[in-house]
């Protein structure tokens, strides 16, 4: 009873007096609770749970056996000899492009007559109609079934996509789709491997082994059946490696959304300070009549508590919202640089919604703590004080600058350490002790720079700068707080900011030297990382005896799995290769000399990313599985390469032929003669491609279209550093609102000194600016170091890129007077209050 | 307040001879037209002292009226409309520094209290702190306000200072009416004129001692605040502590750093409220002497509200208040 009314004394009354303050605060810790449940809701709906979309229509199998490059029909052959009750379902996979909706989706090639033997309710979907016309169908080149929510009926027309070509299908049938929110084509098998070209391969077969013996055990009986290039592995094991592969991806955004909550606990922090600072007396009093220690502790946690409570609730639709804005971002990214993967509805589930609620809360009673403590220890003689004393904050500067200096250097020891398991969390928490460093060191920093610049402030801003710098230094630590809480989410916008601009001028430069060739082409379609459509190879030939056409380079990509990962093996021209460059490779060698080293043996060159993620090295051997054998490939070198996150291994075209005799390329290149019009070339070129979907760019075009992808990919972490950045400015507007209520007596002394309202004014906004600029300049410092770690520790170890460091330096400069006029700005109201203010009353108040 | 007999008036009025007569000017603004009210408080009641004032006022050459009309509904008050043609907030200072001017010579009248009544509201029930209050301070004099607590001294001191308007009557400082001004011509009024004493010192924190003794003329826009500064502090002879913050002071001191600060823009008029409340009766007595110096070296005028009977003992008018009138006014 007692301490209900103590809490009511102590925190709802005053609370209630003041709701702008309280409501200000609720919405900061509600914005930071709802990106990162935002950030959750969204990762988990834009990759689709990870799967690739080509997972689906796989039934109830337990297993699958995959190769590079695809399986040879013998091998389905073998498998389907053994001595064994397995069931099994060959697939030939790939992507077709509905050429009326512009839809890509996922072309599924089933083996249609023993499907039709199995007894599953999937199979029965592709029962023909009528049995009369099943062989008619099969013998039909043009037959396909088609997910119920793609909208056709059986009889329906419909033109597909497929690599380099459109052909018109008649529907046959209409199957339920399965895979949450995937529709597919399904064909049979062999029309498929007509149209996607792999004839005698398929790339998948899924097997339903027994329960008894184990399927580990099953596994190993299978893959000892087989050619030591094919892969036994538990079905869904692709879904598994792409989780593993986006995890590093999810890992650092999920790490930026809790930057606006990690704000967020700043000003908690502050708030409750404030609270604790204004209620002394009454602590003071309501300890002399009884209440304990513990009590009054409990009041200010509550208090905090309840400030987490209110916000993490406001935060679940806000979340929400957000989440539904952030999915589609998100999903481009996904799959422009990782897999094809089709996003799910980013739904509030019980579990993320909890996960928010107590992340609310937590946040915010730890972060209200010390305040809270400091409450605790107010003694019962404080209620005896007259007037109410000017609290002076304790601040330790010295102590707290020798913590800082060891933070600093712990944070330096930290970023030398290597990654855990392929995430930088030394990196972080490098990134971590830096912001503590810098927290510890702004006190010294804004009484130094306080006390030096107030009379020169004085002097060219007038009596109201003065006042207003002074009374920054005055409450050190209130100072302190807000700077610090501004400057981390600056830091934070810095340092992403200095990253992506690196980032992308790297990738800017990169791309001058990468594209030396005239004329670009690949089939039509959309983009996506893991999917690799062919032209035909007559179609190269053809191109390379145009006039004005000095060489054509055919570059053929695979989706292979390397130890557990998704990778792309890639097979280019050695004979007519100009795309490297000595800077090219990490070694720095001459790609003359590289490329040598290549030409028709067992050698690679791997990208960086690759090398970084399995830590193979020039000089190295890897194995990969190619066409049914075991290949063993020299590393010659390591290549930079922006364009993909997903390891790339490059080997000689005619190597790659030996193993899998598919002369299709996934990518021409086009060299025009010297003298020789590059716009006439594009005329001829998409004259012999008539009647083929092949799209054409030049270098310029790709450049602008990586860029735009590249630029796309980082909106997401903008709009993360933005609601950090309206989370500090809440924060600061709040912070100015309290201070004018505690220093309206101050304010209503000023009048009677013969100032103007307009003084008034004035030297809030000088407050509110001075503010801005202190945590600016930590902000920018501080941003620079953090930058270093992103760029130099976490995105290497996560990423594996090499990046050129770079000042973007209109992004920042416009994003930091952005973030200058909004502190300004919050500081518009609580002027306008201190103007308000009845000198005489709050003049004579205790 | 209506007036009768209306006339025009050109503004030839010959000068009369000096009389010599004592009265008051008041005046409201408006946009285009802003009205006099000049009194005279002379026995003899006669319009001439009036006109002549009147007169002075139309002459001042920054006062481009292009008409007036003036009313006489007493023999001793004479109300005046002029028409100005340009705003009248710009005018406003213009007409009280006329103002001034005329009644400085006509009377030497510091701060006048003409039938002041002020209420305040409080929950919706109006309270009457001062009732129909009449007083007239000449230059420098030396008035306490004594009475009990509640009776209205503080609101009497405020009025006084401009920092709140009455709910009727006038309160003229140095012979302009705060009802005639706006929330700037008050900060204009105190910074020019008025300066402030606190029972509970008042003094900034984050300031140091000479930084607060500057704060009104800083906060006037003066550039060079510092050697004047220095020099009140030398006068409270706290020159040697002028770099020391506040709370590195006693009682005693703040309150000479106060007395400083509120000397520091050469006021004509020092408001002290209860300056002796917070201290002891031995530093009490020091503060007050020292209060008393003021008036006598710097001819400046103070109202001292007090509790202090010592205090009071030492002025030359003692005001005593009773729940919001004056009930006795004894001249010493
Ligand atoms: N802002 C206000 N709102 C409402 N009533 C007020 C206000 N200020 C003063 N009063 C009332 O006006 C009356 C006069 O108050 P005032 O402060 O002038 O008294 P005082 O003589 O200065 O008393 P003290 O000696 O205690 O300082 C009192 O009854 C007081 O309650
Ligand atoms: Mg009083």
């Amino acid at each position: 009873m007692l301490s209900v009314r103590l809490f009511y004394r102590l925190i709802v009354r005053p609370l209630l007096r003041e709701p702008w303050r309280a409501a200000l605060t609720v919405f900061a810790v509600a914005l930071g609770v709802s990106v990162v449940l935002a950030i959750e809701l969204a990762g988990n709906a834009a990759a689709g749970s990870f799967r690739s979309s080509l997972e689906t229509l796989s039934g109830n199998t337990n297993l699958e056996v995959t190769a590079a490059g695809g399986i040879p029909e013998q091998t389905v052959a073998t498998l389907e000899r053994l001595p064994y009750p397995i069931e099994l379902h060959a697939r030939v996979e790939d992507y077709t492009t509905v050429a009326d909706s512009a839809q890509t989706v996922p072309l599924i090639g089933l083996d249609l007559i023993s499907e039709s033997n199995n007894d599953s309710p999937q199979s029965r979907a592709f029962d023909t109609v009528d049995a009369e016309n099943a062989l008619q169908y099969l013998n039909d080149l043009n037959s396909v079934w088609v997910g119920s929510r793609l909208g056709y009926k059986p009889g329906d027309r419909i033109r597909l996509l497929v690599n380099d070509h459109t052909r018109e299908y008649v529907v046959r049938g209409i199957f339920n789709d399965q895979n949450e929110g995937v529709s597919a084509i399904v064909m049979d098998i062999a029309t498929a491997q007509r149209e996607v070209g792999r004839m005698g391969r398929v790339d998948r077969v899924l097997l339903k082994v027994p329960d008894e013996p184990s399927i580990e055990e099953w596994q190993s009986r299978i893959r000892d059946a087989l050619p030591s290039g094919i892969e036994v592995r538990l079905e869904g094991s692709g879904t598994a490696e792409n989780r593993k592969m986006l995890s590093a991806f999810r890992w650092n955004l999920r790490v930026l959304s809790y930057v606006a909550l990690v704000v967020g606990a700043f000003l908690i922090y502050n708030t409750i300070s404030v609270s604790v600072v204004r209620r002394r007396p009454e602590i003071g009093i309501v300890r002399a009549l009884g209440a304990t220690r513990g009590a009054i502790l409990l009041a200010f946690l509550g208090e905090a508590a309840c400030f987490g409570v209110a916000g993490s609730l406001l935060a679940l639709p806000l979340g929400r919202a957000l989440a539904s804005v952030a999915v589609r971002l998100l999903s481009m990214t996904v799959e422009s640089l990782y897999v094809s993967s089709t996003p799910g509805s980013a739904a509030l589930n019980l579990p993320s919604a909890i996960l928010g609620v107590l992340v609310g809360i937590a946040v915010a009673v730890v972060s209200a703590l010390s305040p809270a403590r400091e409450a605790s220890l107010v003694s019962p003689v404080e209620a005896m004080a007259r007037a109410r004393r000017e609290y002076i904050a304790r601040v330790h500067k010295a102590r707290d600058l020798w913590i800082a200096l060891a933070m600093a250097l712990a944070a330096g020891l930290a970023s030398r350490m290597p990654a855990v398991e392929g995430k930088p969390l030394f990196g972080y928490l490098s990134a971590i002790l830096l912001i503590g460093a810098s927290v510890f060191a702004i006190p010294a920093f804004v009484d130094r720079l306080s006390t030096l610049s107030s009379n020169l402030l004085g002097r060219c801003f007038g009596v109201e700068a003065l006042l207003a710098s002074r009374s920054l230094a005055g409450s050190l630590r209130r100072t302190s707080v807000l700077v610090g809480a501004l400057a981390t989410a600056i830091a934070m916008m810095t340092a992403v900011g200095i990253m992506v601009g690196s980032f992308r001028q790297t990738i800017v430069v990169w791309m001058n030297d990468q594209l030396p060739a005239d004329l670009y082409l690949r089939p039509a379609g959309d983009e996506s990382a893991d999917r690799h459509p062919t032209m035909s190879p007559e179609f190269a030939d053809a191109l390379a005896k145009l006039p004005g056409v000095a060489a054509v380079d055919r570059y053929r990509a695979y989706e292979i799995s390397y130890q557990g990962l998704p990778a792309t093996l890639a097979g280019a021209d050695l004979q007519v290769m100009r795309d490297f460059r000595s800077s090219d490779f990490v070694s720095g060698r001459a790609p003359d000399k590289v490329l040598d080293e290549m030409r028709r043996r067992d050698a690679a060159i791997i990208s960086e990313p690759f090398s970084n993620k399995h830590r193979v090295h020039a000089g190295q051997s890897i194995n990969v599985p190619l066409g049914g054998r075991n290949v063993s490939l020299r590393i010659v070198d390591v290549y930079y390469d922006y364009a993909s996150e997903r390891g790339v291994i490059v080997i000689d075209r005619m190597t790659l032929l030996r193993y899998l005799p598919d002369p299709a390329p996934s990518n021409l290149a086009v060299y025009v003669q010297q003298g020789a019009n590059v716009d006439a070339v594009r005329q001829e070129i998409e004259f012999a491609a008539a009647g083929r979907n092949v799209l054409v760019f030049t270098d310029r075009d790709l450049r602008r279209e990586a860029i735009r992808i590249f630029d796309r990919t980082f909106a997401i972490t903008y709009a993360l550093e933005a609601v950090a950045i309206l989370v500090a400015v809440m924060g600061i507007g709040g912070a100015l609102l309290a201070l004018v209520i505690d220093r309206r007596r101050e304010f209503g002394l000023l009048r009677f000194m013969g100032a103007a309202t307009g003084q008034l004014r004035k030297i809030i906004l000088v407050e509110a600016g001075l503010l801005g600029v202190l945590a600016n300049l930590v902000g920018l410092g501080l941003g620079f170091l953090l930058s270093l770690v992103l760029i130099f520790v976490i995105n290497k170890q996560s990423f594996g890129w090499t990046i050129q460091f770079h000042w973007p330096v209109a992004v920042l400069v416009g994003a930091l007077s952005a973030v200058y006029a909004a502190t300004v700005v919050a500081g518009l109201y609580p002027a306008r209050l201190a103007t308000r203010l009845n000198p005489i009353e709050v003049i004579h108040e205790e | 307040m209506a007036y009768l007999n209306s006339h025009r008036v050109r503004e030839e009025i010959p000068p009369s001879p000096g009389t010599d007569s004592t009265g008051s000017v008041s005046g409201t603004g408006s946009f285009l037209q802003s009205t006099f009210c000049i009194r005279c408080d002379q026995a003899h009641k006669s319009p001439l002292p009036l006109f002549e004032a009147a007169a002075k006022l139309l002459r001042q050459p920054n006062s481009k009226r292009n008409s007036f009309r003036v009313a006489l509904p007493d023999p001793g008050i004479l109300i005046m409309r002029t028409h100005l043609k340009r705003p009248a907030s710009s005018m406003l200072r213009v007409n009280s520094e006329t103002h001034a001017s005329v009644l400085r010579e006509a009377n030497n009248c510091l701060l006048v209290l003409d039938k002041v009544t002020k209420d305040y509201v409080t929950d919706g029930e109006p309270v009457r702190a001062l009732h129909d209050v009449s007083l007239e301070v000449a230059t420098g004099q030396f008035l306490v306000l004594v009475g009990r607590s509640g009776c209205g001294k503080s609101t009497l001191l405020n009025l006084a200072g401009a920092m709140d308007f009455p709910t009727s009557g006038q309160v003229l400082v140095d012979g302009i009416s705060t009802n005639s001004l706006s929330d700037a011509g008050l900060t204009q009024l105190r910074r020019q004129k008025v300066g402030f004493i606190f029972q509970s010192f008042q003094l900034l924190h984050t300031l140091t001692v000479l930084e607060n003794v500057e704060l009104p003329l800083l906060l006037a826009g003066v550039a060079d605040a510092r050697p004047s500064a220095r020099q009140r502090l030398e006068w409270v002879e706290l020159a040697d502590l002028a770099d020391r913050y506040p709370h590195q002071l006693s009682g005693g001191q703040m309150q000479r750093v106060a007395i400083a600060r509120a000397l520091v823009h050469s006021p004509r008029l020092v408001l002290a409220d209860e300056p002796t409340g917070n201290l002891d009766t031995t530093t009490g007595a020091v503060i007050v002497e020292l209060l008393q110096r003021v008036v006598r070296e710097q001819k400046v005028t103070v109202l001292m509200a007090t509790h202090s009977v010592e205090a009071a003992a030492l002025a030359d008018i003692v005001v005593r208040m009773r729940d919001g009138h004056i009930e006795e006014l004894v001249q010493s």
